[in-house]
């Protein structure tokens, strides 16, 4: 008896604390976690922050340092190979510069998440949750810091499956990584260095005007125009669809230009994937077809093309071309397609 | 008739090919003039000692050597001449529709290219608004947006 008493005692405050974490770790809502990160931080940091993609057989990389600063302010510096800064992003919180040193070229921009969206955070938080199961897996630690593992897996097949890793202190997304089971093509991103800090310096986050002229805009900025704005504006703007197949709303349009040409940029939701479609005057120069990518295929709906933004489909009718983006399966994207038919 | 006009023509009449008129007025001038009937027997001597020799057969290279001096065309001729052979122009027709079809089929193509729009603006401006997003997407920094913006500008230059 003596012995089963001391034996509990041994045993017992090692289960007890396993579940202790287990109970608090569950009991965490994984929508509460992950709703907390549509919130900017409240408090800076600096951080290294390195971004794979993976497509077909290609890998790419970026390393970048981070600075930011609330509510909206952040500087980041992607470094070469051999170490130098090859591009500079830079935000004051309204406006946004892209300065690439080595070709001596600065282009300005709006800053993100500046302007209201047409769909709005409440809605497409709802769209979020009615396409996707929200699930808690763990905890974890990246950059030194422990993390919530959050999981989005969609509720129809052919879209890709996301995590995220929630730091639980500041509720930054700390590493996320977005990939397809069935096919080659994945993008993480993880913060290996992270620093909360008090105080930035404000100097980084400046906004300068380069030499005499203005900063030329890179006029690629979304503005959220809806349907019926957008045919307003151009006479020439195809009547597109509210909703497509597979959860998809629309969200906004606009139209820009590239060489004088016009290009209609319809966007398409499902709370967390993004379908572009552009409509153009022009056929869409589709580069060479890359031997190396595995899951490429041409199907007789258009020319189908795996790119660093996901897969690509284009199609031409009544003398307008079109080009569908989006980071989805191949049948995903061919079915999505016939929708614009 | 003066006597260097007589001179020139006392050989055709010894040979016979004056014309009437001609002979006339020779014969007319020889019966007054000593001096050209001791040129027409050094002639007529000349001929009969010629006709004597014996005859040499004429070598062949030198006959077709004489030929392409003095009988063949001109060289711009020849040249012509060379050009308007059959296999020659069906040759040169060839060639030449060849290398139009060449050149218009890649002026055509480069005229295409030139209206064509690029797929990289199109896919910053798709990767631009993935800044928007509620949640991130894989690349939580948005780095596509920039390096495709520098990837443009870099193949525009």
């Amino acid at each position: 008896m003596k012995k089963k008493i001391n034996r509990l005692k041994k045993i017992t405050p090692l289960t007890i604390a396993t579940l202790f974490l287990a109970i608090s770790t569950y009991a965490q809502d994984p929508k509460d976690i992950l709703s907390a990160t549509f919130v900017p931080p409240q408090s800076g940091y600096i951080g290294h922050v390195t971004v794979t993609q993976w497509t077909g057989k290609k890998t790419k990389v970026d390393e970048l340092g981070i600075e930011y600063s609330p509510p909206n302010r952040y500087r980041m510096e992607f470094f070469a190979p051999d170490g130098t800064v090859e591009r500079i992003v830079i935000s004051d919180g309204a406006e946004e510069q892209v300065i690439l040193p080595k070709q001596k070229k600065v282009f300005s921009g709006m800053a993100a998440k500046v302007h209201k969206k047409q769909l709005a955070q409440k809605e497409e938080w709802e769209l979020l949750q009615e396409n996707y199961d929200i699930s808690l897996s763990g905890t974890d630690v990246v950059a030194g810091r422990p993390t919530w593992i959050i999981n989005l897996t969609s509720k129809v097949p052919g879209k890709p499956k996301q995590t995220v890793w929630v730091d639980q202190q500041t509720n930054v997304i700390l590493e996320t990584k977005r990939f397809h089971p069935q096919h080659s093509r994945a993008v993480q991103s993880r913060f290996t260095k992270f620093l909360n800090v008090t105080e930035n310096d404000d100097s980084k986050f400046v906004i300068k005007s380069i030499g005499t002229g203005l900063t030329p805009h890179h006029g690629l900025d979304p503005e959220f125009l809806s349907i019926e704005d957008l045919e307003k504006s151009s006479p020439e703007t195809k009547h597109v669809p509210q909703s497509i197949p597979d959860g998809f709303i629309f969200e906004s349009g606009n139209v820009f230009q590239v060489n004088g040409k016009p290009v209609r940029h319809f966007r398409y939701t499902d709370g967390l994937i993004v379908l572009s479609v552009f409509q153009t005057g022009k056929p869409v120069h589709c580069p060479t077809i890359d031997p190396d990518m595995e899951d490429l295929s041409i199907t007789p709906s258009g020319h189908l093309q795996m790119t660093g933004s996901g897969r690509l489909i284009q199609w031409k009718e009544g003398g307008k071309h079109f080009t569908l983006i989006g980071d989805i399966s191949e049948e995903r994207l061919e079915n999505i397609s016939h929708a614009f038919h | 008739m003066e006597e260097h006009e007589v001179w020139a023509l006392l050989s055709n009449y010894i040979d016979g090919t004056l014309s009437p008129k001609e002979k006339t007025a020779v014969e007319s001038h020889l019966a007054t003039c000593q001096r050209c009937r001791h040129e027409q027997a050094n002639l007529e001597e000349t001929k009969e000692l010629l006709r004597g020799l014996p005859r040499i057969a004429t070598p062949p290279q030198l006959l077709s050597k004489l030929e392409q001096k003095y009988l063949s065309p001109s060289w711009p001729l020849r040249v012509l001449n060379w050009f308007v052979q059959p296999f020659v122009w069906k040759s040169i027709a060839t060639v030449s529709a060849v290398v139009l079809f060449v050149v218009v089929f890649v002026g055509i193509k480069i005229s295409q290219r030139n209206d064509e729009i690029p797929l990289e603006p199109l896919l910053a401006a798709h990767t631009r608004y993935n800044a928007e997003t509620l949640v991130p997407s894989g690349d939580i920094v948005d780095s596509g947006f920039s390096g495709q913006l520098a990837a443009y500008y870099e193949e525009k230059n």
